[in-house]
């Protein structure tokens, strides 16, 4: 009986680890680059509402969870803020746009729109939607584990337990990376959110739009390298031409 | 309205990049929801996210060495 006690619970820590893992990889990001306080309120509220649902629905709310449309809207809004942050970085490493030039229309309408997303308060609220939409949605899975694993083994107790074993362990994760993360230079850590938005933004795109990823979750780190492949030959292409037509110009000049 | 708003600023801050991504979402959607072709629909999504970007940075380049 013990063994299928432990056999829940490190179940249940393992599955629910997956999931927070993926959270907190955005949170991070979206901390070191749109602030702490937006980064955590967004994650908290999503906590606060996750908890009102298991307490008013409980084990019932496995059947409610399966909702590809919460997937389709908030990995939308993931994929369209992701891939424009990261077609701006690799225009910035390629030369085709500076790395801080404020008078660039660009900037100006980022800016603007910077400033209409931010309250009295400090929060941002795009950052803020997407940390409440990212660990709603990892939550939700959470739960759907623990519920799960919990049911089929009869013991929801050692369940639960390895679910906060997990969401410990990974707390005392994120504290630890968080000051290390704020080292990175600026365009660096757009460029790194820019691909883990898009990558996991065009996931749950997919999930809401029921396509069938290959190997399920990991099909994000097969999207992410690709991006990460094609953002350098797109850099290095850029970076080539614009040294190319330099020469050129030069030449005809002399 | 200020969130539709940004969100509209989201989309036209480069019309190539979003059109190409909306045009393989709607395409995924319709091959795998309705053709029922899941495995394709996910290529699809994966092949959009690429070609918006190379779309994308290939005229910012055209437009800066052409401007050269």
């Amino acid at each position: 009986m013990l063994a299928l006690d432990l056999y829940s619970a490190f179940a249940s820590f393992l599955g629910t680890s997956v999931e927070f893992v993926e959270a907190l990889t955005i949170i991070l990001a979206v901390g070191v680059t749109r602030g702490w306080k937006t980064a955590l309120t967004g994650a908290f509220t999503a906590i606060v509402i996750l908890a009102v649902l298991v307490a008013g629905i409980g084990a019932p709310l496995v059947q409610v969870i399966k909702t590809p449309w919460v997937a389709l809207i908030v990995g939308l809004f993931m994929l369209l803020f992701g891939i424009r942050w990261l077609r701006k970085a690799i225009l910035r490493y390629s030369g085709l746009k500076a790395l801080h030039d404020e008078s660039e229309s660009y900037e100006e309408e980022l800016e603007r729109q910077k400033q209409a997303g931010r309250t009295s308060s400090g929060i941002d609220k795009f950052g803020f939607a997407t940390t409440l939409g990212v660990t709603f949605l990892e939550g939700l899975e959470a739960i759907f584990i623990v519920i799960t694993i919990g049911l089929s083994t009869s013991n929801m107790t050692f369940s639960i337990a390895g679910a906060v074993v997990a969401t410990i362990i990974l707390l005392i994760v994120g504290v630890l990376l968080r000051s290390p993360l704020t080292k990175v230079p600026e365009n660096t850590m757009k460029f790194i959110v820019g691909v883990m938005l898009t990558s996991f933004g065009g996931f749950w795109v997919g999930e809401g739009l029921h396509v069938n990823w290959p190997q399920k979750d990991l099909s994000i780190l097969y999207i992410a390298a690709s991006l990460l492949v094609l953002s350098w030959i797109l850099v290095s292409r850029s970076k080539a031409r614009l040294a190319t037509r330099q020469h050129q110009s030069t030449s005809m000049g002399a | 309205m200020k969130v539709l708003k940004t969100l509209w600023g989201l989309l036209v801050d480069d019309g190539r990049l979003a059109w190409t991504l909306v045009i393989g979402l709607v395409i995924s959607a319709v091959v795998s929801m309705v053709l029922r072709l899941e495995f394709i629909g996910a290529l699809i999504i994966w092949i959009s996210l690429v070609a918006a970007l190379i779309i994308s940075v290939e005229h910012q380049l055209k437009l800066k060495v052409d401007r050269k």
